[in-house]
């Protein structure tokens, strides 16, 4: 048997404050979820001056709760109460820090809406009236009737631009599909602009990439070119390239330019990871976050990235849990990554009590994905369904997950995902446990139990065929409540689900089971 | 009283006997003195026993009427003295009830507050200049404390498993924890690292794994000699790929282990070789069922960028395990993992096992967020752990001179409230040199103390006990 001890320190790398010992503490609930230490509270019996001492700190207190005299929870005192003869303190683990600052950052955008056309208010040399532009499906430009195009001016041109006070990079990559008819002498090229799209005149260019040149006959094809200097202004630009002025005598469209599934990218590499994106986040963002512990590289390419003063806790943490990754930071105040269950450890209790409720209306055995073409047009996935699971329910029901990828691959791996969360329906439930085991039924300690662990309830009915299946669980929130003069009271909350609980529990109740 | 020979509530200056029969008297049938029970305690640091509060009935008289009064006063004095003190009124001194049983030396318990209520009689009974029957009410606390005894002293190295004789006392009692530090020379000094302090009442309870011994040999584990290392070598981790884990050899338990059913806390002494990469460690026990108990990866602390001289030893505990008491153990191992591949990540100098109780305490002094004082030159320099019973409403951990000047407190994670039960007092000291204050400072000894000289430093721990009892004897 240990006791636990709490330690409260000036700051994440400061010294103990002395003055706040552990015998001080009267209760004490710390919990633990998917991310690492999550919240904390406790009350202390401390004298007042010492209390208004902790209330007036000149840095941010840093919390921990000690078990042998190592920490097991760590995070950063959030808000202090003083009351008579009494500080209540509320702490939150290192997760919360993610949240500090917004976040902005160019990762990977598919979006035409990020295109503008460059008017000549900005440069008299681009003259998009003498063109036809659209985004509605894809960067549309076309000649007008008649129209005289000077050679080398008169250009017409969609930009994209990199959001101002970004904290990381600028474009590295951008790729597409193009299908032209130009007349001989025409240029499709790419433009890099060190210089943001509202300076003019703009900065240094970065020498442009020719797409396509003009033949006079349709071609299709693609480009990808990772510019070299540091473009912040990214130029689709069509022009009149032949040395002499251009007259259009076609009609209107005759002679175009359809740039399609075009990204650009903050990356020169291949894919736009989440892992990628965790670690410049843990690097670049808050002061409290000391840097990486283990990211592991995930696979699921964002195609979608671009992030404008954007708090990236929740974002982070939905990505991750889309791909099964769990995120987070450790005692030592770094981030990890890494698949879920990769480390998970497998545990025995004995629950006091069960109450757990399942809503049928959350249970989708069939879905598919919605995603958008580059004309913005909605598409959907093949429709995928789970014949187990549809067997096993009896029903299909069948859900959507709405994207705004261009990218159906992409999308039907998200809704796979989803489609292996949602077969078996979320409990909800909180578990009170009255004993934690190995799962060779050997004591442990009440702490021990991690979110992601693979925790089984002993105390369901034996009798149940599928028993071990039925009652293995995830728990996505661990509690420790703690408090002098009683016994540890622990909590588990489930997120994953516990597949046909009640279904047993409603045989129980109605007789069909004998316990 | 038959029996009872004196109950004196003091502060060390003003001092009432409650039976001296000059102003005071117990009342017959006037206390049922309180057993304290065994607290269910989960938070640390109040012991093992629960407060109780005492209700006296006794008389207050004088010669005069004043000194009656006086007498009633100087009761409540003190008790409002001990209420302000609980109240963290540092300028007053705490106050004390001390009983002493017929034949027998004195026991005290810190009082923290009470009260004095007058009987209903109260009026009519001052013409005689007695206060009949007034209620005296205690809070103190739980344990009966004997005085200090003799300081009993041990020698031991850093990674040593040492142990100190006492005579036999079945009550767990509070213990007075000296040990010396190394002196330097020079006026920069050094600091410590995290330190570890494991206790208990059995040297049995206290095992020492090398780490060298989960050495493979060649490859990712291997064994790796570091001058004034425990046993002369190393455990040294040179992950192949980055975020992978590596598993060392299993080997034989320590002796003594898989006979010892309980919770057993596993700690390893090392470290990670880095400012900037992350290691993870884990313990893993097969018992004889081919069952294979893991405890979770810990990260082992990274060393913080405000020390020089690179990485720095730590005691990390990797978890608890639960020896089941109708299986045994087959063998252990260790599981290693770091985010970047390379020759050298990690050392791991020695493992320990602690076995929990209610007398085995682990304490850490975590310099890794807590820089103490520095050690320079000066004579005679300790750490020390004192429950302070009697004398503070907490425990403290400090440093300081040996002759009890100049001590700072210092940080620290863990239990102060340490106890030793029986006739042993067994412990293990992890410490290891840390960095340099300035320039003329050393930081030799990376994975345990050693003197200025390079010498392995033999530490005395000294041991003060205060007997204690839940009914006085």
């Amino acid at each position: 048997m240990s006791k636990y001890t709490l330690h409260i320190y000036e700051s994440d790398t400061g010294g103990q404050l002395l003055n706040v010992p552990a015998s001080y503490c009267e209760s004490l609930s710390l919990a633990w979820d998917m991310h690492g230490s999550a919240d904390l509270t406790a009350s202390l019996a401390v004298p007042r001056r010492t209390a208004y001492a902790l209330y007036d700190r000149p840095a941010t207190p840093r919390v921990t709760v000690a078990y042998c005299g190592s920490p097991i929870w760590a995070g950063r005192l959030e808000k202090p109460k003083i009351t008579t003869g009494r500080l209540d303190i509320i702490a939150g683990g290192y997760w919360r820090a993610i949240d500090d600052r917004p976040y902005t950052a160019l990762w990977s955008t598919q979006s035409l809406d990020q295109f503008y056309i460059l008017d000549s208010s900005i440069s008299s040399t681009y003259v998009p009236d003498m063109y036809n532009m659209s985004q509605d499906a894809g960067l549309l430009f076309s000649l007008k009737k008649n129209a005289v195009y000077p050679s080398g001016s008169a250009i017409a041109a969609f930009y994209i631009t990199t959001p101002a006070g970004m904290s990381r990079t600028t474009i590295k990559r951008y790729l597409g599909t193009y299908s032209a008819k130009l007349p001989v002498g025409w240029t499709l090229d790419v433009q890099g602009q060190t210089a943001a799209s509202d300076t003019t005149p703009f900065g240094p260019s970065i020498p442009s990439a020719t797409i396509h040149a003009g033949t006079g006959l349709v071609v299709s094809s693609t480009f990808d070119v990772s510019p070299a200097g540091t473009v912040n202004t990214l130029l689709f630009r069509l022009y009149n390239n032949s040395g002499a002025p251009y007259t259009n005598t076609t009609e209107d469209g005759n002679f175009y330019v359809r740039i399609t599934s075009v990204r650009v990218q903050g990356t020169a590499s291949a894919q736009v990871r989440l892992s990628d994106i965790a670690a410049d986040v843990a690097a670049n963002l808050p002061d409290q976050i000391a840097g990486t512990a283990s990211i592991w590289s995930t696979s699921f390419d964002q195609y979608e990235a671009l992030y404008e003063d954007q708090r990236m806790a929740d974002t982070l943490a939905d990505m991750a849990d889309k791909e099964q990754y769990q995120i987070g930071i450790n005692l030592q105040r770094r981030m990890f990554l890494w698949p879920i269950g990769t480390f998970a450890q497998d545990w025995s209790i004995e629950a006091e009590d069960l109450a757990i409720e399942r809503d049928l209306n959350q249970v989708y055995n069939a879905n598919y994905a919605t995603y958008q073409n580059t004309a913005g047009r909605i598409l959907r996935t093949t429709r995928t369904t789970n014949a187990a699971a549809v067997l096993r329910w009896g029903i299909t029901r069948q859900g959507v997950l709405e994207t705004d990828m261009q990218n159906s691959t992409a999308a039907a791996t998200l809704a796979a995902a989803e489609l292996a969360e949602s077969i078996n329906p979320q409990p909800r439930t909180r578990i009170p446990v009255s004993r934690v085991m190995t799962k060779q039924g050997q004591t442990a300690p009440w702490h021990a139990i991690r979110p992601g662990d693979n925790v089984t309830i002993r105390s369901l009915p034996a009798t149940v065929a599928t028993a071990d299946r039925v009652r293995t669980f995830q728990p996505a929130r661990v509690q420790l409540d703690l408090e002098r003069g009683s016994a540890p009271a622990l909590s588990l909350e489930t997120s994953t689900p516990l597949p046909a609980i009640d279904l047993i529990l409603a045989q129980v109740a109605g007789g069909r089971i004998f316990i | 009283m038959a029996g009872i020979d004196s109950l004196i509530l003091s502060d060390g200056t003003t001092s009432i006997n409650l039976m001296d029969g000059v102003n005071y008297a117990l009342r017959t049938e006037g206390w049922a003195p309180q057993i304290a029970q065994r607290n269910h305690d989960s938070i640390g640091g109040r012991g093992q026993y629960d407060d109780v509060t005492e209700s006296l009935l006794i008389d207050i008289f004088g010669a005069t009427l004043a000194a009656m009064l006086a007498a009633e006063v100087a009761i409540s004095r003190l008790l409002d003295q001990a209420t302000r003190f609980a109240n963290g009124d540092t300028t007053v001194s705490p106050v004390t009830i001390a009983i002493t049983m017929t034949g027998s030396a004195a026991l005290s318990a810190m009082v923290l507050g009470g009260s004095l209520a007058r009987p209903a009689n109260f009026a009519d009974r001052t013409v005689v200049n007695e206060i009949e029957g007034a209620t005296l009410t205690i809070d103190r606390r739980g344990q009966w404390l004997a005085a200090a005894e003799a300081a009993i002293n041990t020698t031991a190295t850093a990674g040593q498993v040492w142990s100190i004789a006492m005579s036999n006392h079945a009550e767990p009692s509070p213990i007075t924890l000296d040990w010396s530090i190394p002196v330097t020379t020079v006026v920069d000094g050094y600091q410590f690292y995290t330190q570890l302090l494991v206790l208990s009442n059995s040297i049995n309870n206290i095992l020492v794994v090398e780490g060298e011994s989960l050495a493979s040999g060649a490859g990712i584990y291997t064994s790796g000699a570091v001058a004034n290392a425990r046993g002369g070598n190393t455990l040294v981790f040179s992950p192949t790929l980055a975020d992978t884990r590596y598993y060392t050899d299993s080997v034989a338990p320590p002796a003594g282990l898989s006979s010892s059913p309980g919770d057993w806390a596993v700690f390893a002494s090392g470290q990670g070789l880095s400012t900037s990469w992350t290691i993870q460690s884990q313990l893993l026990i097969t018992l004889n069922t081919a069952q294979v108990i893991q405890t979770p990866l810990q990260p082992w602390p990274n060393t913080p960028p405000s020390y020089s001289g690179g990485s720095g030893n730590h005691a990390l505990l990797l978890g608890v395990v639960s020896i089941p008491s109708d299986d045994a153990i087959s063998n252990i191992a260790l599981g290693m993992m770091s985010n970047s591949a390379g020759a050298n990540k990690a050392v791991v100098d020695y493992l320990v096992f602690a076995r929990l109780g209610p007398d085995t305490h682990v304490i850490t002094f975590d310099q890794y967020l807590d820089i103490s004082p520095g050690f320079g030159n000066v004579a005679g320099m300790v750490e020390r752990i004192d429950p302070r019973p009697l004398s503070a409403l907490t425990p403290v951990a400090q440093i300081g001179r040996s002759d009890g000047t100049k001590r700072t407190a210092i940080g620290h994670q863990g239990d102060l409230m340490i106890t030793q039960r029986g006739t042993t007092l067994a412990g293990i000291w992890v410490a290891a040199n840390g960095p340099r204050l300035g320039t003329g400072g050393y930081s030799g000894g990376a994975y345990r103390v050693v003197s200025q000289a390079g010498v392995l430093h033999t530490a005395t721990f000294s041991a003060v006990r205060r007997k204690g009892y839940q009914v006085p004897q």
